[in-house]
C-alpha cells in the first residue's frame, strides 16, 4: 500500500514556482521593459527621475489625464494570489491643473475562455480616491483594502491601478505601490498564470520537456553534429608520408549525444560511430581524446571493441591508461569489424568489388551512474562542447601512429619522433600539427556527412570544388560537399 | 522639293556620313556587349587568380590558419533578467531546420554564454525558452539574445 502512494505521489508530484507574500512596484530599475518582462503591464505610463519623481531616483508618470477610463492610463499587475491586507500607494499630480484627477483600483479576474485578451475577465472597480481640491503637487498615500472576495482564492488576479481625471494638462506620478499576496505570473510562458507543472521524477523539468520524464538522473539529449544528422570524419593514413589524398583509408559516420541531467552535468555519452569504408592495407583502429578533460571523470566505457591480444592498456574505467586527458578507443583494427570481400583494395573503395555492410558500434562513456558522479567530479555540459572531441586514427596497429585532424593536438601515446619527417611539417611551438608544409591535413572533418572517393582518385576529382574551398580558406564553395549540379563527378564518388 | 531631299539622302557625303554614324553605333555596341559578357562572368573567378588554382590537390597551398573542417564556432550569449521569483524552464538551442543542438534547465535572472559548433553558413540559431521562441542571427561567431525586450511579453 505504501509502495503504491510513494508511486502514486511521485507520478504526480508538482513543481511550484517559488512564492513572495507580496508584490512591490519602486520603479528604481529604472527600466520598464524589465517590470514588462516580469509581466507588470503599462498603458501610457512611463518610468521618469525627473524633479517630481516621489521617492528615490525614479517614479512612474502618467501621460496627460483627460479621461476616465480606467485602462486608459493605467499599471496592470501580474498575475497574483492577492492575500488579506492593504494596497498602498504614493502619488502626485505635476500640477494644480485639471478640473478632476483620481486613482482607482479594480481587480481583474482570471478568464480562460477568453484568449484573446490575455484570458483576461472584466475590471471590477473596487475603490475611488480622488486628489483633494485645490489640486496641488503634494504627495498623497493611498490605501484600500483587497476585496474580501477575492482574498485567499485558488484562482489567479491581476489589480489594475487607473490614473483618471478630466480638464487640464497635470499628469499623475506614482511609487512604492504595495499589494498584498503571492507572484502567479510564469514570465518564461507569455506571463500566463504560473500553472502547476507535472515532473514524474521530480528533477525539476517539467514532464513536457523532460526528455527522460521518469528518470530523476537524465533529463535532456544534447545531439552534435544534430539530432538529423550524423558527421563524417575521413581519413589519409600514410602519415608522415603523403598520401594519394582519396581520405578513404578509414571514412567513420558518428553521431553524439551527450545526456545531461537537471543540473545540466553531464550523465553521459553515447556515441554512434558507423564504420563505411577502409581503401587501406593497414589495420588502423580509430578514437578520441577528450581534450582538457581528466580520465577520472569518467565511471566507465563500454561498446568498443578490442584485438583479443591488444596495443591498448587500458584502466580499470576502460580509458587508455597512462593518457593525462581522457582517450576512449573506438576500436582497435576496422578489419576485425567489417571483413574484407576478398577482392580489391579494402572495403568499399572499388565498385568492381562486393560492398560490405557497413557495421555501427555504439560506445558509451558514463559520468554519472545512478546519481553518483566519478571520483574526478561532474562536468558540466558547457565544459564538454564538441571541439573538445578530437578525433584521431592509429595507423598500423602501432600505438604511436596517430593521426589527428590538422591542428589537433596529440595524445601523450602520440611518437612525437615523427614530427617534422617525410611531408610531416608539425610545429609544436607554433600549434600547427599533422599538416604538410602546404598545411595539407590527412584527416578532414564534414559536419554535414560525406561520400568518399573511390580508390586512388583523390578527393578533389570526386568534388569539383574542393580545392577552390581549400586554397580561399573555406570561404568560396564552402558547401563543396553537397550533390549540387556541377559540384560532383559522381563517377569518382563511391 | 523631294527631288531635293532625294538628292540629299542619296548623296556621297550623306552615305558617308551615315556610315559612320552606324558604325560608331556597331562600336558602342560591342563594346557594351564585351562590358556585358565580362560583368557575367562567375564570381569565384574573380576571387581566386586563375594562376592561383591547382590542378592537383598535391599542389595546392592552404592558408596557415585553415581548419579543413565545414563547421564554425558560435558563442551563444544569453542575458538575464531580474525575475520577482526564481524562474527556470528549458532553455533549448537548434538548427533552422529543426534540429535541437543544445538543452539546459536555465534560470531566467542568469546570463550565460553556450559555445556551439554549428555547420559553416547556417545564418541564425532557433531559441525556444519557454514560450519564448525566436530566431537569433549569427554575426561574427556571435548569437545573442536578451530576455529583456520591448514589448515582448503583451498579454
Amino acid at each position: 500500500m505504501n509502495k503504491i502512494l510513494i508511486t502514486l505521489l511521485v507520478l504526480f508530484s508538482f513543481v511550484y514556482f517559488e512564492s513572495k507574500a507580496q508584490l512591490t512596484l519602486d520603479f528604481e530599475s529604472g527600466n520598464r521593459n524589465i517590470e514588462e518582462t516580469n509581466c507588470w503591464k503599462f498603458a501610457r505610463v512611463e518610468y521618469s527621475n525627473i524633479e517630481f519623481r516621489i521617492s528615490g531616483f525614479w517614479s512612474g508618470r502618467s501621460e496627460k489625464i483627460n479621461s476616465t477610463v480606467t485602462l486608459e492610463n493605467s499599471i496592470k499587475t501580474p498575475w497574483i494570489l492577492p492575500a488579506s491586507g492593504n494596497i498602498t500607494m504614493k502619488a502626485r499630480l505635476e500640477n494644480d491643473g485639471g478640473t478632476s484627477r483620481g486613482v482607482v483600483f479594480s481587480y481583474i479576474a482570471y478568464n480562460p475562455g477568453n484568449a484573446s485578451s490575455g484570458m483576461e475577465g472584466d475590471p471590477v472597480k473596487f475603490f475611488s480616491y480622488s486628489f483633494p481640491k485645490p489640486h496641488s503637487i503634494d504627495i498623497r498615500n493611498i490605501s484600500a483594502q483587497i476585496p474580501a472576495e477575492i482574498i485567499n482564492s485558488q484562482s489567479p488576479y491581476k489589480i489594475l491601478i487607473s490614473f483618471v481625471g478630466q480638464g487640464g494638462s497635470s499628469r499623475t506620478f506614482s511609487d512604492d505601490i504595495v499589494i498584498p499576496g503571492t507572484y502567479a505570473s510564469d514570465p518564461s510562458n507569455g506571463c500566463l498564470p504560473a500553472t502547476l507543472i507535472e515532473d514524474a521524477d521530480n528533477d525539476g523539468v517539467a514532464d513536457s520537456e523532460d526528455e527522460y520524464p521518469n528518470d530523476v538522473y537524465r533529463a535532456y539529449n544534447n545531439f552534435f553534429p544534430s539530432s538529423r544528422a550524423s558527421g563524417t570524419l575521413a581519413f589519409e593514413d600514410s602519415w608522415p608520408s603523403t598520401g594519394d589524398y582519396d581520405f578513404n583509408d578509414l571514412v567513420v559516420d558518428y553521431r553524439l549525444n551527450t545526456v545531461t541531467n537537471s543540473d545540466n552535468n553531464v550523465v553521459e555519452v553515447i556515441g554512434e560511430y558507423t564504420l563505411k569504408a577502409s581503401g587501406a592495407n593497414f589495420k588502423n583502429g580509430f578514437g578520441f581524446q577528450l581534450d582538457g578533460i581528466s580520465p577520472d571523470k569518467i565511471i566507465s566505457v563500454a561498446g568498443n571493441s578490442f584485438e583479443s591480444s591488444s596495443i591498448y592498456t587500458l584502466s580499470a574505467n576502460g580509458l587508455e591508461s597512462g593518457q593525462t586527458y581522457a582517450n576512449c578507443i573506438i576500436f582497435e583494427n576496422f578489419y576485425k569489424l567489417m571483413q574484407w570481400p576478398g577482392k580489391g583494395i579494402g572495403i568499399n573503395t572499388e565498385r568492381s568489388s562486393p560492398t560490405v555492410a557497413s557495421k555501427t558500434l555504439t560506445v558509451k562513456l558514463v559520468f554519472i551512474e545512478n546519481g553518483t558522479p566519478a571520483s574526478g567530479g561532474t562536468v558540466a555540459l558547457g565544459d564538454l562542447s564538441p571541439d573538445k572531441f578530437n578525433f584521431y586514427l592509429v595507423a598500423r596497429l602501432q600505438r604511436g601512429n596517430e593521426i589527428h585532424m590538422a591542428d589537433r593536438v596529440p595524445t601523450d601515446m602520440a611518437n612525437t619522433s615523427l614530427f617534422g619527417t617525410l611531408a610531416d611539417d608539425t610545429s609544436p611551438s607554433t600549434g600547427k600539427y599533422y599538416k604538410t608544409e602546404n598545411n595539407l591535413p590527412w584527416g578532414i572533418n564534414i559536419l554535414q556527412g560525406f561520400e568518399h572517393t573511390i580508390e586512388k582518385k583523390p578527393i578533389n576529382e570526386g568534388y569539383l570544388h574542393f580545392i577552390e574551398w581549400a586554397e580561399s580558406a573555406g570561404t568560396i564553395y564552402s558547401d563543396w560537399y553537397l550533390n549540387l549540379s556541377g559540384y560532383r563527378d559522381n563517377a569518382k564518388i563511391y | 522639293m523631294f527631288f531635293d531631299l532625294a538628292q540629299v539622302l542619296f548623296s556621297p557625303v550623306f552615305l558617308i556620313l551615315n556610315i559612320i554614324l552606324n558604325m560608331r553605333n556597331l562600336i558602342i555596341l560591342l563594346f557594351t556587349s564585351v562590358l556585358l559578357f565580362t560583368a557575367c562572368k562567375k564570381e569565384t573567378d574573380d576571387v581566386l587568380p586563375p594562376s592561383l588554382k591547382s590542378e592537383n590537390l598535391g599542389d595546392l597551398k592552404a592558408s596557415d590558419s585553415f581548419t579543413w573542417s565545414t563547421d564554425t564556432k558560435v558563442n551563444v550569449k544569453i542575458t538575464g533578467v531580474q525575475t520577482i521569483v526564481p524562474v527556470k524552464s528549458t532553455l533549448k538551442l537548434g538548427l533552422p531546420d529543426g534540429s535541437i543542438l543544445f538543452n539546459s534547465l536555465h534560470l531566467m535572472n542568469e546570463n550565460e554564454t553556450i559555445q556551439l559548433v554549428v555547420p559553416k553558413g547556417v545564418e541564425y540559431l532557433t531559441l525556444t525558452y519557454g514560450s519564448f521562441n525566436q530566431q537569433i542571427l549569427i554575426e561574427n561567431g556571435q548569437a545573442v539574445f536578451s530576455f529583456v525586450k520591448d514589448n515582448s511579453l503583451n498579454n
